[in-house]
């Protein structure tokens, strides 16, 4: 019984004023968590120990889910599961604990330094204080409007599509001038022209992911596009296999009409493993003529911007998704894995999950799989002859289109068509737009859509009204089949009208979109609210967490914030002359594609740097490293002078505003000022590293990490440097490294013994 | 144990200043901590010691236990994270609660520790959104006035941080 107190001697009750110091920490934490920002920020200008308290991770944990931070944050680290405390479990180990680089891994007989071991045993942790910062800033720049602008011309003709990769920061483009552009936003430089398509690209969607892309055209063909992902396919042409190229002649000759007069004698040349220059770059887009800076960008190809790579290296550690090395993103190798045909003019698509929904001119919506090429299915939503719209304006063309796993979304001329893939049959036609629906967008807590008729009408999932329980499935058909004769009545409005008032009003058209609600299985029906603002047709529209972004064609883009009580816009952006006929954003920018054919880029971003997760020994004290921005090979700082002006480089080590008293803190300034070896860094990145590295991603890695001391030992070629330790330390009685196949560039893993090699190579 | 049966009975509390409480078991199970121990001690063998606790708090802490006693704690309260997504706001303080937790600092602070040693999370929580109501919207200064406190920074080490938090200031 006595076990259960935890103080031996009775309490006696102090007479102090300042409670919150005499609490337990826990309590006085708690109290903390109550408070919003501009009253934590007073607390910790109090007094030093409060100011201590403060810099907690829990704490500001609490705070980044407060501010609906985490999803960016986890969008970082997709692999992991993110601690309240911080640390970074990743998802495959989350049985053993958190990422805790064992020692295990390391050769028996090897001896090592107790640094190098404590590099070993290592862990990760996320700075939450550090991602608040980063993320409010960012929404406050996004709120008031701070942003930078940049023209990207060389479409010779208007812009129709566009689309990111947040994770690579590359732009795609399409436009009418039948070619497919990729730009790397951070030297904002064109690095791939892709020819393929004889008509304009109208539509083009990207999963970063499984980096493919899928561009969908109006000579009546999705082609789907497969970008390289290792460092073979770009440190030169002489790596490519046989079977590489065998695999794409292959997929080409099934699909043979388009290229048949280039494909007979290459196939035969692939296949002794050696590519015909010509060839290749024409397939790879690189033609002598397609853009000058394509050979400037490969000349740099080896040292890439150290700012550039750096502004961005969620997997600096290995601890993000698969690494994409930065240099790839100076020129990714694309291949043509599929041409599909549909025959008539391609309006819009979306892939998502593997699967390619195509919006055609006649009507038709086609089902695609992405990886074999096959169409899974078509659905006619035109000749539907029961729910037909039957005098809509521009009732054959499906102007936008959007699915889950269950429903597919198409515009319909000026209707919403909602098709249930189960029941293979079109639920509801929502005539609620008053002319052409342009785009619609399915989020995880929101439907939008936009039309020509100006309006943006916005569907909370979490609003959806309350009798649906008790709504059987078969009373909401019936109710869309009443809205149909209305349909008809109402169809000899002339397109051009935006009778606002109609459309609210819920007696009338009862503004109807069917959900799926996982959880009740039921069709629910919600209403919608409605953006004001444009003043001509809204031509595209994207979404990204709460943030709404609508192009128009009275030539500007609005911003607005989606919160659950209500939308409200936040930013008008003008800049462009013409339409502006796509959008894409992503947490820090928008692009957008314009008539004038010039895409322009609206960037948010503050000067901050992204924050990095900390290595923390078993101890949870830092590792004690060197501040990297000195120790940059000069080579490199000469070379990318002009980028680190814009951006400097983060450090990984930069001191946390609320620590000058951590002892952590105190630790790692008066850490020894010994740089780490070459031997260290390596067996450090190899350690955090799921997969075997070749020596440039080794480099790369080190550069981008704590562990950037290593270069103050460099010699005058540190990568040859860095090369030759790897090659000397895998071989010898006891190596540090291991040599995984015999192919180059060669890769590496740490040396392990053989209870342990499975598990390390998987 | 047969927790219905023994709801009518009592149990006796005795405090560290010797005060001794004798309160029905279903108010005494409130306490994570005395319910516990209630399940170690077999009946009838006398008054629970609560070392940490003096009477005249005891009364207090009990008095919010008995108010509530009908009430049904939910399992994970005041450890969901959920519960900190709105900052505190003293609109959220029940009446009952409000005008029961309207007591000086140093009472407050008892009941905190009470509350944190006794495992009441209702009564915690509460305390600590009074506790957190009576620092927001103050200003340093004020705080510090507020819960007696010196500024141990010194000048520049006060314009460093004033420059370090310039961010959250700015909207």
């Amino acid at each position: 019984m006595k076990g259960k107190h935890p103080y031996k001697t009775p309490w006696t009750p102090p007479i102090p004023r300042d409670i919150i110091s005499l609490l337990p920490r826990e309590v006085a934490l708690r109290c903390f968590r109550h408070l919003p920002l501009p009253s934590l920020i007073a607390v910790s200008q109090t007094c030093r120990q409060w100011r201590q308290l403060v810099h907690n991770n829990r704490l500001w944990y609490t705070m980044c889910r407060r501010h609906e931070f985490l999803k960016h944050v986890q969008e970082r680290y997709p692999n992991c599961r993110l601690t309240p405390e911080g640390w970074v479990w990743s998802l495959p180990h989350n049985v053993s604990g958190p990422v805790k680089l064992s020692t295990a891994w390391l050769h028996p007989s090897t001896t090592c330094q107790p640094r190098l071991q404590r590099l070993l045993n290592c862990r990760a942790q996320v700075h939450w204080y550090k991602e608040f910062r980063y993320y409010y800033t960012l929404e406050t720049r996004w709120l008031k409007g701070r942003y930078t602008t940049r023209d990207y011309r060389g479409h010779k003709d208007v812009v129709l599509t566009v689309r990111l990769d947040p994770v690579r920061r590359l732009m795609f483009s399409g436009s009418r001038d039948g070619t497919i552009k990729v730009w790397n936003l951070d030297n904002h430089r064109c690095v791939k022209t892709l020819k393929g398509h004889t008509a304009a690209v109208a539509c083009l969607d990207y999963d970063s992911q499984t980096r493919v892309l899928v561009t969908g055209s109006w000579d009546g063909t999705v082609q789907i596009w497969r970008m390289s992902e290792t460092m073979a396919h770009i440190m030169g042409e002489s790596d490519h296999t046989g079977e590489e190229w065998g695999e794409y002649a292959g997929s080409r000759s099934s699909y043979g009409a388009h290229l048949r007069s280039r494909q007979p004698a290459k196939s035969e040349e692939a296949r002794d493993g050696s590519l015909p220059r010509d060839v290749w770059a024409h397939f790879t887009g690189q033609t002598a003529s397609s853009l000058p800076t394509s050979t400037s960008t490969s000349a740099s190809s080896v040292s890439t911007t150290a700012s550039t790579m750096s502004t961005y290296s969620p997997s600096a550690l290995g601890l993000g998704n698969t690494a994409f090395p930065a240099n790839d993103r100076s020129r990714p190798r694309f291949t043509c894995t599929h041409i599909l045909d549909h025959g008539e003019e391609v309006i819009c698509l979306r892939y998502k999950g593997n699967e390619i929904a195509v919006g055609t001119g006649s009507g038709l919506v086609q089902l695609w799989d992405a990886t074999t090429g096959n169409c899974l299915s078509i659905y006619n939503f035109y000749t539907n002859a029961e729910v037909t719209p039957q005098v809509a304006h521009d009732a054959s063309v499906i102007g936008c289109v959007d699915m889950d796993s269950r429903y597919i979304y198409a515009g319909v001329g000026d209707s919403i068509a909602v098709f249930d893939r189960v029941q293979e049959s079109i639920l509801s036609y929502v005539h609620i737009h008053s002319s052409s629906v342009t785009a619609l967008k399915l989020d995880a807590s929101f439907f939008v859509s936009g039309a020509e008729d100006s309006s943006v009408l916005i569907w909370h999932r979490d609003r959806m009204v309350q009798p649906s329980s008790t709504r059987p499935v078969q009373r909401v058909i019936p109710n869309c089949l009443g809205e149909e004769t209305r349909e008809s009545e109402s169809s000899t409005v002339t397109p051009t009208t935006t009778t606002v008032d109609q459309q609210v009003a819920p007696s009338d058209v009862a503004p109807l979109l069917l959900e799926h609600d996982p959880r009740t299985s039921q069709l629910e029906q919600v209403e919608p609210h409605m953006l004001h603002g444009h003043l001509s047709g809204v031509r595209c529209l994207q979404t990204h967490g709460n943030i709404l972004c609508t192009g128009s064609y009275d030539t500007t883009i609005r911003v607005w914030s989606i919160k659950k009580d209500r939308e409200e816009c936040i930013l008008k952006l003008k800049g462009h002359i013409g339409d502006v006929n796509t959008i894409d954003m992503t947490e820090d920018l928008i692009v957008s594609g314009s008539d004038e054919g010039v895409i322009k880029v609206w960037d948010f971003r503050s000067k901050a740097n992204l924050p990095q997760p900390f290595l923390m020994d078993d101890q949870g004290t830092p590792i004690p490293v060197q501040a990297m921005s000195s120790k940059r090979p000069k080579k490199l700082q000469q070379s990318h002078t002009k980028s680190t002006v814009t951006r400097k480089r983060p450090h990984v080590t930069e001191n946390s505003s609320l620590s000058p008293r951590q002892p952590s803190v105190n630790q790692l300034s008066s850490a020894p000022s010994q740089p780490l070896t070459w031997l260290e860094a390596c067996t450090a990145i190899l350690t955090t590293s799921n997969r075997p590295l070749t020596c440039m991603e080794v480099y790369d890695r080190i550069r981008e990490s704590q562990f950037a001391s290593a270069f103050q030992k460099r010699g005058k070629t540190p990568l040859n440097t860095l090369n030759r330790c790897l090659h000397q330390h895998s071989q010898g009685p006891s190596p540090y490294f291991e040599m995984v196949d015999d192919t180059v560039p060669h890769r590496f893993v740490l040396c392990t013994n053989n209870q342990n090699k499975q598990r390390r190579v998987v | 144990m047969d927790s219905t049966k023994n709801d009518t009975d009592t149990v006796v509390l005795r405090c560290y200043d010797n005060k001794e409480f004798v309160v029905p078991r279903k108010v005494a199970r409130k306490s994570v901590l005395i319910s516990n121990m209630m399940e170690d001690i077999p009946d009838g063998s006398g008054a629970i010691p609560i070392h940490n606790v003096r009477g005249l708090v005891m009364e207090k802490v009990l008095e919010y236990c008995t108010h509530y006693a009908d009430t049904e704690v939910q399992e994970d309260e005041g450890d969901s994270d959920e519960e900190f997504d709105v900052p505190a706001r003293t609109i959220d303080i029940k009446p009952w609660d409000a005008k029961f937790i309207d007591v000086d600092v140093e009472m407050l602070f008892e009941l905190l520790q009470a509350a944190n040693f006794l495992e009441i999370k209702p009564l915690l929580n509460l305390g600590c959104k009074t506790v957190a109501s009576m620092l927001k919207g103050r200003t340093p200064e004020e705080i510090r006035k507020q819960f007696n406190i010196p500024n141990d920074f010194t000048e520049e080490e006060e314009e460093q941080i004033r420059k370090e938090n310039q961010w959250a200031e700015d909207r």
